[in-house]
């Protein structure tokens, strides 16, 4: 019974993995990685920005091309990100995987290599691990969020960001309460 | 070859309202563009900065020069970033655009940290007025999404 369960275990695990890898990919919205933030740059160098609010005015207000915005949008917190879906489609999209990332969550472990997957069940988790998660895969963390919801006998994570620029910055990502202790320990 | 070592090589900048700013180069170079012109040799005279105003310019100065200096600790330096960036968000998007421009890295994290801390707790509607974004949700479509995070519309600031 238990090998059955973990063996189911494992394969969601894998399955994940492999649907995370292909998003990973794919993913154009806050999943970026500094190889996609490199090309970005250029392409804004090469298509030249507007060089702000003019000489000697500083009325008008400049507007941050998407790529800029995106630049702001990897440093907020996963609630702030939550709550900006609705400013418009362009950022609902961003915001959000292509589709939910609806799997049975192992608790992946900052540490581990990769998504490992601890149940096949719906768990009957600790208060506390509900309220946050990290999502990990190949020692990156992928997303993070606060909170999540079962539905259909599924969990359906709030994935927030990429983390790529929190692991730059640690000691702020630990004030953002990014890394709940409780899933690290 | 009687000239002297100590003496300083000084780069010219030009604006996009043509204002002229002589500055050491060792300052200049922290602008990976900079130093890339200067790299490429087409650096010879005057750089021109068609997408930098002096406004902007002259804070994007002061800023290097502070930050060239190998002198100033650490703690100090974190100081001098941190008051930096208490200016207007409207300012700070300019310097943005210069900081990426100019491939000015540190600058470019400090201000969008700063833009990030200050939007943290905002309403979607601030977001839309401060970025110049139309919504283009209907209210039903809007009001849906809202309503499934819910949780994230807790302790928002007043506009």
């Amino acid at each position: 019974m238990v090998a059955m369960e973990i063996e189911i275990g494992i394969k969601i695990g894998i399955e994940f993995g492999r649907e995370v890898n292909e998003r990973f990919r794919s993913w154009l919205g806050l999943g970026l990685v500094s190889a996609k933030l490199a090309m970005v740059k250029k392409r804004i160098k090469a298509s030249g920005v507007a060089g702000g609010g003019g000489g000697g005015g500083g009325g008008g207000v400049s507007e941050l091309p998407h790529d800029l915005v995106i630049e702001v949008l990897t440093r907020l917190p996963a609630k702030s990100l939550m709550r900006f879906k609705c400013v418009s489609k362009l950022w609902i999209e961003v915001l959000t995987l292509r589709r939910p990332t609806v799997f049975v969550p192992g608790l992946a472990l900052l540490s581990s290599p990769a998504i490992t997957s601890a149940s096949s069940t719906l768990p009957s988790w600790p208060k506390s691990l509900m309220a946050s998660f990290v999502c990990t895969y190949e020692s990156r963390i992928l997303c993070c969020g606060r909170k999540f919801y079962t539905k259909e006998n599924k969990v359906q994570f709030f994935h927030s960001t990429s983390l790529t620029h929190k692991l730059r910055h640690p000691r702020k990502a630990k004030e953002d309460n990014m890394f709940p202790t409780e899933i690290v320990r | 070859m009687a000239t002297t070592t100590t003496e300083t090589k000084m780069l010219t900048l030009c604006t996009s309202d043509k204002q002229q700013f002589q500055i050491e180069e060792t300052i200049a170079l922290q602008a990976v563009t900079i130093r890339n012109m200067v790299e490429d040799e087409c650096a010879s005279n005057v750089i021109p900065l068609p997408n930098v105003n002096s406004k902007i310019m002259i804070q994007i100065i002061e800023y290097l020069k502070k930050h060239v200096d190998s002198s100033v600790s650490k703690e100090d330096m974190e100081k001098f970033d941190s008051a930096f960036v208490e200016k207007k968000l409207s300012e700070i998007f300019d310097i943005i655009l210069a900081a990426n421009y100019l491939n000015i890295k540190n600058l470019l994290d400090i201000c969008c940290q700063r833009v990030a801390d200050v939007m943290k707790n905002k309403s979607p509607e601030w977001v839309r007025r401060t970025f110049n974004i139309v919504n283009d949700f209907t209210a039903e479509e809007e009001a849906k999404i809202r309503k499934e995070h819910e949780w994230a519309f807790e302790g928002v600031d007043e506009d």
